[in-house]
């Protein structure tokens, strides 16, 4: 019997590394969940900066988020099994780690609230070295929404995170805060009516 | 009520999220080489098998037996997915802390054109060499039982030249 399979690069396997970039999330999760664990950091990698982004907004501490980072990360990791493809992978992770914020949230009520830093970003608006007064300008509002969404209440400022900054649909933000898709609306309307008013002199 | 201009909320409300959403936290690039670090280093529960070289017996958990079957099957431009991959163990013998291996199945998935009864025996064989180099010169691959489960297939490209199945390049075609 002859084998009749053909030589052709496939997208699960690439065969460069520039073809890495192609290899999709779920294709990330099936080698991870097998114990490739290039795999699994590739997955952390990609959504990394998005996951610490959201953490550190709402808790407002870079120890913090960092620590909830690495428990919602080894969480991922331990429970890659019961990762069934009924959500993106960018939700699970979400979801995951809005388990492990929320923990940690309950910790810090306990404990003075604390000011976010105001610097520490690299890569942002301030970055645009081309055109200095848009730069000070993109700067200055991405300060004041700092300030701004440190003020809404939690869910709020979790929704309009992940549905506005992260570009989420709404069904799965409610999907990652565990709630419905109308709560998530009225979270992200309210939010865009507080932020809308403390951004005003922006206009 | 005062009256505002939505669209000018909205535009500013835009754009100061385009700007969150173009920024990385320093943190998070000072943080993330050791935090991956840390949580690779996580330690999932699991079986042991037991394994045998010249100077006697070794266990091996069984995430690693199984990443080793998923990377001897799973090469660039293969023919199969692995998608599972189980090990049944038995019970350790009294003072031992690793169980005797006694099969392993592996489910694929298998490229669509494929041959797939010759494409599953070559998988076969990849899997029983994977088990026998990682379980030690010693060990008798012979007594494990390798099940393949072909539970898929996904999209194949064009056809093209000739194709190595897994590790065809080192094994001569089964029939």
């Amino acid at each position: 019997m002859e084998c009749d399979v053909h030589h052709t690069p496939s997208k699960a396997a690439p065969s460069s590394a520039d073809d890495e970039r192609a290899v999709d999330d779920s294709e990330l999760v099936r080698r991870a969940r097998l114990g490739d664990k290039e795999a699994f950091g590739e997955l952390a990698t990609r959504h990394g900066t998005a996951m610490y982004r959201y953490a550190r907004r709402m808790l407002r501490d870079d120890g913090m988020a960092e620590d909830c980072m690495q428990d919602a990360l080894a969480a991922a990791l331990t429970s890659m099994e019961r990762f069934r493809g009924e959500s993106t992978v960018r939700t699970w992770l979400f979801g995951i780690l809005t388990h492990t914020v929320r923990r940690r949230m309950r910790v810090m009520t306990r404990h003075p609230e604390q000011e976010l830093p105001p610097e520490g970003a690299v890569g942002g608006p301030a970055d645009r070295a081309d055109d200095p007064a848009a730069a000070a300008q993109a700067h200055g509002l991405l300060e004041a929404l700092e300030l701004a969404l440190a003020d809404l209440p939690d869910l709020q400022r979790a929704c309009w995170i992940l549905a506005e900054v992260e570009r989420m649909p709404y069904a799965d933000v409610a999907r990652v805060q565990a709630t419905s898709v109308g709560a998530v609306r009225g979270a992200v309307h309210r939010a865009r009516l507080n932020l809308g008013r403390r951004l005003e002199p922006w206009r | 009520m005062a009256v505002t201009s939505d669209g000018d909320h909205d535009h500013v409300l835009a754009r100061a999220a385009e700007g969150l959403r173009e920024l990385t936290d320093e943190g998070w690039v000072r943080a993330r080489e050791s935090v991956l670090a840390r949580v690779l280093r996580a330690v999932r529960p699991s079986d042991h098998v037991a394994g045998r070289h010249a100077g006697g017996r070794f266990a091996l958990a069984t995430p690693l037996l199984v990443d080793r079957v998923r990377a001897a099957l799973d090469v660039p431009e293969g023919e199969v997915r692995v998608l599972d991959v189980r090990c049944v163990v038995g019970p350790p013998a009294q003072d031992a802390v690793a169980g005797e291996l006694e099969a392993v199945t592996v489910v694929l998935s298998v490229r669509f054109g494929s041959r797939i009864a010759g494409t599953a025996e070559l998988a076969r064989g990849a899997a029983a060499d994977a088990v026998s180099a990682a379980l030690g010169a010693d060990f008798d691959a012979r007594l494990v039982t390798v099940d393949l489960h072909v539970a898929d297939v996904h999209p194949g490209p064009a056809r093209g030249r000739p194709e190595t199945g897994p590790r065809q390049a080192d094994r001569s075609p089964s029939t």
